[in-house]
């Protein structure tokens, strides 16, 4: 190539006459107009606006948040007519395998802890309902029966169980049966454990206490506690003075005069973000009024904090922190491990298996699974599960699958409710050609076929059979069964 | 394979039975039936053990027959020689209990249930893709969990009245005369073919709701399809359009 263009410029440099072949732009170019072309106006484009066409339709959701958020349960049908049972401490036993509705006074405060979750078909009633079982009976003697008499760190249980078995639902009945047999309970409840550890908050390092702090999350929950919990808060007088700032008014809180609801009321520092003691104070006032006021301190999906423990939020080196060096994680850990006890109350968890089942902290501190000395500290945090087994160890509690009276007493009570419908199985009609309806008919009126008689008894019982069968009595699976039928 | 295996199955079976009557003798109650078998009749039930000479008695016969005994005499030599005719023992004959045959006898004049709805099969086998049934299963089955939410009459039925109303009558046929001008024949459509008409149309129409779950779109589009609001509507009422100014064309 090299020599080949030596010899073109060589060549070129040798006859200035003859033109060498050259495809430049500027030899391509066409020659000019002879006219001049005509000037034309610089004007700005006006940019129209791209409008998006609006698509119709009820909702953006998908499916899941779709039906909890497009309000179908003001649709329902009105249930007075059955005359619902309310779940009742006192008449449990007689309760048992029935469908019960909650108290109106209890129901708002137990959707204010967020107790009534997605997928539990609530939106199929007007008002949710849950059944008495076997479990509830059982959890009501082995816990709610001792809230009044036994200290926390004494009466400490967690649900365990396979996935749909009832664990959150027992959960919202202790509640409920422990409003019912106490008026002067204290409920904290965290409705979804994973939140104090998965990042989503913002946090600050407290170096009075050294321990981070969340405020936020902090600020929400205290607000829900305080909405549930405000006839009992009312009634606590303060045991110490306090005084803060919170919208440029000063507060000077004064013990055996203000409140506890005063305090939650007014008191911003929970949410503020800047190093406070708001919370230590408010736990305080909790453990110094537990002799009269006993407190069920309850957690779902408990295992979402200790199986991760290491949480998703860093130290400034970039290392995780730990759950023990976060303020409310601190205070979960002394209080389901005992160290911080209320004179009367009780600790309630819930296990899910929305998570890995590698993940073996809270099975070890159960006694569930054996301790592996060569897990991986990810999957394994022996601190924690130490921590949770001082004081004689959290006791757990195997949530039993339905009995078949009882899944046939909840589809008996769809079935009235106007959720299950018993219709007539189809026939080959549909699809037959002239002919064979000729010859159907021809055979029904010389007696040889008999026209098909429906008995909705016997269908329904044919259907209960089918679907405690698939469900096994799992309750999460009969709701499915029953709702996604067709 | 099959053979040796029904043979051995047959021969070693009641040994162990012979074994376990010195020891528990109550189990053999089950043998007390009114036709026992060949091995029950060689090997009673009541022989406590099995001494030397119902060995030798066995080996014997095994001799015996290897050398070409045709007429067999001792029981065990009955019951070696039906080893090579194993037909009667590898037959296998279903025989109905009493309350199976009340059962059938209930249902003999009656006809069979469908297991499933036949038009709610033929909407799922119009969504599903790649094969893919269950998952198509379940985009129907959320749908009809929400159309009855919302409408709390059985879902269903909603689809029947919805597709009954939706589906066109008639269609139009392009007829070739061999001329310049074809014709347009109006030509009426079956059950089947109006359903897939307004079942297309219904489908066409929700792929443009907004929501990105399928089953959410699908609902909402029957739903209004149901109460008369769907696009699919003017569809058909220009298809019946098109059928009316060709009726000139119907061959009776």
């Amino acid at each position: 190539m090299l020599r080949l263009a030596r010899l073109a410029r060589a060549q070129a440099t040798a006859s200035p006459s003859t033109k060498a072949f050259s495809t430049t732009s500027v030899t391509m170019k066409k020659a000019a107009p002879s006219t001049p072309a005509r000037k034309t106006k610089i004007a700005f484009k006006v940019l129209r606006e791209q409008t998006k066409t609006k698509k119709p339709g009820m909702t953006h959701l998908e499916f899941k948040d779709a039906v909890g958020a497009l309000g179908f349960e003001k649709m329902a049908a009105d249930l007075s007519a059955l005359e619902l049972n309310k779940l009742s401490f006192e008449h449990l036993a007689a309760l048992k395998a029935q469908v019960t509705r909650y108290d109106a006074k209890v129901e708002p405060k137990l959707k204010t802890l967020g107790s009534f979750k997605k997928l539990q078909h609530h939106e199929l009633f007007q008002n949710p309902v849950s059944l008495v079982s076997e479990n509830t009976l059982r959890l009501a003697q082995e816990l709610i029966a001792k809230l009044d008499s036994t200290a926390s760190k004494d009466n400490r249980i967690c649900l365990v169980g396979p996935n749909g078995v009832g664990k959150s639902t027992l959960l919202t009945q202790a509640k409920a049966l422990a409003l019912a047999q106490h008026e002067d309970v204290v409920l904290l409840h965290i409705d979804n454990g994973v939140n104090l550890v998965n990042g989503s908050s913002d946090y600050i390092f407290n170096q009075k206490s050294g321990k981070y702090q969340q405020p936020m999350l902090t600020k929400r929950w205290i607000y829900k506690l305080r909405q549930v919990n405000e006839e009992v808060f009312k009634k606590m007088k303060l045991t110490r003075d306090i005084s803060f700032q919170s919208n440029r008014v000063d507060y000077n809180l004064k013990k055996n005069v203000n409140t506890v609801y005063e305090l939650l009321l007014h008191n911003h520092d929970f949410g503020k973000f800047a190093p406070t003691s708001a919370f230590a104070f408010f736990v305080d006032e909790l453990v110094a009024h537990s002799k009269n006021f006993p407190v069920l301190f309850s957690i779902d999906n408990f295992n979402g904090i200790t199986d991760y423990s290491q949480t998703k939020y860093h130290h400034p080196d970039f290392s995780h922190i730990h759950l023990s060096e976060f303020e409310m994680g601190d205070f979960v850990l002394k209080v389901t491990g005992g160290a911080l006890s209320f004179a009367k109350g009780g600790v309630l968890l819930a296990k899910t298996s929305d998570f890995g089942q590698h993940r073996s902290t809270l099975d070890v501190a159960l006694g569930i699974e054996e301790y592996d000395p060569y897990s991986k500290k990810k999957f394994l945090d022996v601190e924690v599960a130490n921590t949770l087994k001082q004081n004689g160890s959290i006791k757990p509690f195997e949530v039993k699958t339905w009995t078949k009276d009882e899944s046939k007493e909840l589809l008996k009570f769809y079935q009235d409710a106007g959720v299950l419908f018993v219709n007539d199985y189809k026939t080959k009609e549909s699809n037959q050609t002239a002919k064979e309806i000729l010859e159907e008919k021809a055979a029904v009126r010389a007696g040889k076929l008999e026209q098909h008689e429906f008995d909705p008894v016997r269908h329904f019982d044919r259907i209960v059979n089918n679907q405690y069968t698939i469900s096994g009595g799992n309750p999460a699976h009969l709701l499915k069964a029953s709702a996604f039928i067709f | 394979m099959s053979l040796i295996r029904a043979c051995t199955r047959r021969v070693f079976a009641p040994c162990p039975r012979i074994w376990l009557s010195a020891l528990r003798p109550a189990v053999f109650s089950r043998f007390n039936s009114n036709n026992p078998s060949l091995t029950a009749q060689v090997f009673p039930v009541n022989k406590d053990s099995i001494t030397e000479n119902d060995l030798d008695e066995w080996l014997t016969a095994v001799k015996a027959l290897k050398n070409g005994k045709t007429n067999v005499e001792t029981e065990s030599e009955v019951y070696l020689s039906t080893l090579a005719t194993p037909e009667p023992f590898l037959e296998q004959k279903f025989e109905p209990s009493e309350q199976q045959l009340a059962e059938v006898e209930e249902f003999a004049n009656k006809g069979i249930p469908l297991k499933s709805d036949p038009i709610v099969d033929s909407l799922t086998n119009m969504i599903m893709r790649h094969g893919k049934k269950s998952k198509a299963q379940k985009i129907i089955s959320k749908a009809f969990y929400i159309i009855y939410l919302k409408t709390r009459k059985d879902p269903v039925q909603i689809l029947y009245e919805t597709l009954d109303k939706l589906g066109p009558l008639v269609t139009t046929r392009t007829q070739l005369t061999g001329t310049a001008k074809n014709k347009l024949v109006p030509v009426p459509l079956t059950k089947k073919q109006r359903n897939r008409y307004a079942i297309t149309w219904i489908l066409d129409s929700s792929s443009k709701k907004k929501s990105p779950d399928f089953s959410v779109r699908l609902a909402e589009e029957i739903i209004a399809a149901y109460e008369g609001k769907s696009a699919g509507y003017d569809k058909k009422a220009q298809m019946h359009k098109t059928a009316m100014s060709s009726r000139a064309n119907i061959q009776l």
